[in-house]
């Protein structure tokens, strides 16, 4: 993709109820007619397509630029976070209410512990 | 003399080596400092969340408050990218209130609640463009490695 300036884009969040509910009171909600909203709330009933499915919705609009998700809720999709290579729509993991924000599960910080091996010592 | 000259380049592979690995590892630290941050406001964001519920009912601060799939709303907080890829926070005061669908008169917490929110959204923006700046030294460290290691095995 091109990289060119852009304004007013959005910041999704794929979380659980209070989650969602707290961003939107932050004021990142947007819903109109032609677009689904750039929220997702997941709860146990959610099913791990449907959070895919909507991960990879939000990945393909082009008016997102971020998407916050909860570090547990990206645990059910880690496959398809640990896939998604391109700067823009750059993904964060947070915590939740009832989980902790564990540096090790995250995606892109994972990236650089391949980085460093015994071999470049030598 | 050619002794001398290799083992003079190959100091000055390594010098860069550390200066590019410290660079890496500060990045790093700076993204988990901003972190911890994020955490610790987005927890007092969820305990005036539970204030506010406990003063005005259970469902007055949940998804039910949310306008529904017809409705529309704008996105008071959003952000503009520059050519670098930089992110940078804009607010949209023209547009409704979000704290308008929970209520009239709504406690302090749910107020306080916003704020945390809102500013765990920049604070997340830091950290985007942190992360950016951080990969890209990574690859250039890599780049590096390849190179210099090109260069010790002549």
């Amino acid at each position: 993709m091109a990289i060119a300036a852009a304004k007013g884009r959005l910041i999704a969040v794929i979380g659980d109820e209070d989650t969602c509910v707290g961003f939107l009171l932050g004021g990142i909600g947007e819903m109109n007619k032609n677009r689904q909203p750039n929220f997702m709330v997941v709860d146990k009933n959610t099913s791990i397509s449907e959070v895919e499915e909507c991960f990879k919705r939000f990945l393909k609009r082009d008016d997102i630029d971020i998407i916050l998700i909860n570090q547990n809720v990206a645990e059910m999709i880690r496959h398809v976070i640990d896939n998604h290579n391109e700067p823009i729509p750059a993904v964060l993991e947070i915590p939740s209410k009832d989980h902790p924000y564990d540096a090790s599960k995250d995606s892109i910080l994972r990236r650089a512990k391949g980085m460093f091996s015994a071999e470049d010592t030598k | 003399m050619e002794h001398t000259d290799k083992s003079a380049q190959l100091t000055q592979v390594c010098e860069t080596l550390d200066e590019l690995t410290l660079k890496q590892v500060d990045l790093v630290d700076e993204q988990l400092v901003l972190m911890s941050k994020l955490s610790s406001l987005l927890t007092g964001g969820f305990i005036d969340m539970a204030k506010s519920r406990y003063i005005n009912g259970e469902k007055t601060v949940s998804t039910t408050q949310i306008p529904g799939e017809d409705s529309i709303i704008e996105a008071v907080i959003t952000v503009d990218r520059d050519n670098m890829n930089k992110l940078a926070v804009s607010r949209n005061k023209e547009v409704n209130d979000p704290i308008k669908w929970f209520g009239v008169l709504v406690p302090t917490s749910l107020k306080q609640s916003q704020q945390a929110f809102q500013k765990v959204v920049e604070i997340a923006v830091e950290i985007v463009n942190i992360r950016r700046e951080w990969l890209k030294s990574l690859d250039t460290l890599e780049e590096f490695k390849t190179l210099s290691s090109l260069k010790i095995s002549k």
